[in-house]
């Protein structure tokens, strides 16, 4: 079978750092859009972070968003353009911390929205800092000594999310091996053809590689997810009301 | 696979970061990281041996540098 990369991506090389996982999931969102045919009428908005610089790298249309507020942007763009499919794209900082808030009363109002949220358990752009999805006894530039209960206990977004009624699928996947990677894959498309659907809020958790503020080798980054992160974070279907 | 279409496994050596995950997944270990570098440092990954074209290569590939591609796609 031919693998040419998707039209949603531009023909551009991306300054992500060596074996981080947004490359992998830009391309599978790229993918998914091109599959489905909706790349002409999809509106991203980029989160702040790592991948704040996604409208440089997709081949669609973008708005930026204030650090977290990605899904109250996504909320005005899809109630004034609702035949769009809008998507944000967030990671952990963006999406757990200071957008605690928006993401709680997007999904609670059913916005019709489907988020892509990257956990890697830190703040990698600014150098591997503590973030809320942080596991006990993980290693930061802000937990020296490794994480402890004084600084409370790793929020994790599926299962906070999925017990809200306006919510109407949520799976968590992780892109550290091929079978992973597919089955991400799946969920992508799984949330997509849900909005186009007008189902509600669908989100999806991507556990992704950080070597750089894990300060583990790229191989070592893809072990490390399945050591440490599927113990606090387990992968599966959380919601899904069909 | 059918026969007939020739299939070319291309690596944009530009765009690779050195980050092995080609070569760790790769089932028949044709992959390997070359001797040289490319302009920004990183070995990029090369094609040693016979290549199934099983795609793995792509999936992994967080550097949107390697397809695979029809022979007669490619304009000459």
């Amino acid at each position: 079978m031919s693998r040419r990369l998707p039209e949603s991506l531009k023909k551009i090389p991306h300054t992500y750092c060596p074996g981080c996982g947004h490359g992998i999931i830009h391309r599978l969102v790229a993918e998914s859009l091109d599959e489905l045919e909706l790349r002409e009428k999809t509106v991203a908005i980029a989160p702040v972070g790592c991948a704040v610089f996604g409208y440089h790298y997709w081949n669609f249309d973008t708005a930026e968003a204030a650090h977290g507020r990605p899904p109250a942007a996504a909320t005005g763009i899809k109630r004034v353009l609702p035949d769009r499919i809008v998507i944000t794209y967030q990671g952990d900082g963006d999406l757990a911390a200071i957008g605690g808030n928006e993401i709680i009363h997007a999904a609670n109002r059913g916005e019709n929205i489907s988020v892509f949220f990257v956990n890697n358990a830190c703040y990698g752009m600014t150098g591997g800092q503590m973030a809320p999805t942080t596991m006990f006894d993980q290693v930061t530039t802000t937990t020296p000594l490794g994480r402890t209960l004084e600084d409370g206990y790793p929020v994790k977004v599926c299962e906070l999310l999925s017990v809200l009624e306006g919510v109407s699928y949520i799976e968590r996947v992780a892109v550290n091996s091929p079978a992973n990677i597919m089955k991400a894959k799946k969920a992508v498309k799984k949330a997509l053809g849900y909005q186009a659907r007008n189902r509600g809020f669908t989100l999806v958790e991507f556990l992704s590689m950080c070597p750089t503020g894990w300060k583990v080798s790229p191989e070592k980054s893809l072990e490390w997810i399945d050591e440490r992160m599927l113990r606090i974070f387990p992968l599966g279907v959380y919601k899904d009301k069909g | 696979m059918k026969a007939g279409k020739k299939k070319i496994l291309l690596i944009n050596e530009e765009y690779c970061k050195e980050c092995g995950f080609c070569i760790k997944f790769c089932p028949n270990n044709t992959l390997a990281k070359k001797n040289t570098i490319n302009s920004r440092g990183f070995h990029p990954a090369e094609l040693k041996g016979e290549c199934s074209f099983c795609g793995i290569c792509y999936t992994v590939c967080p550097d949107f540098a390697i397809e695979i591609v029809d022979e007669e796609q490619i304009s000459r």
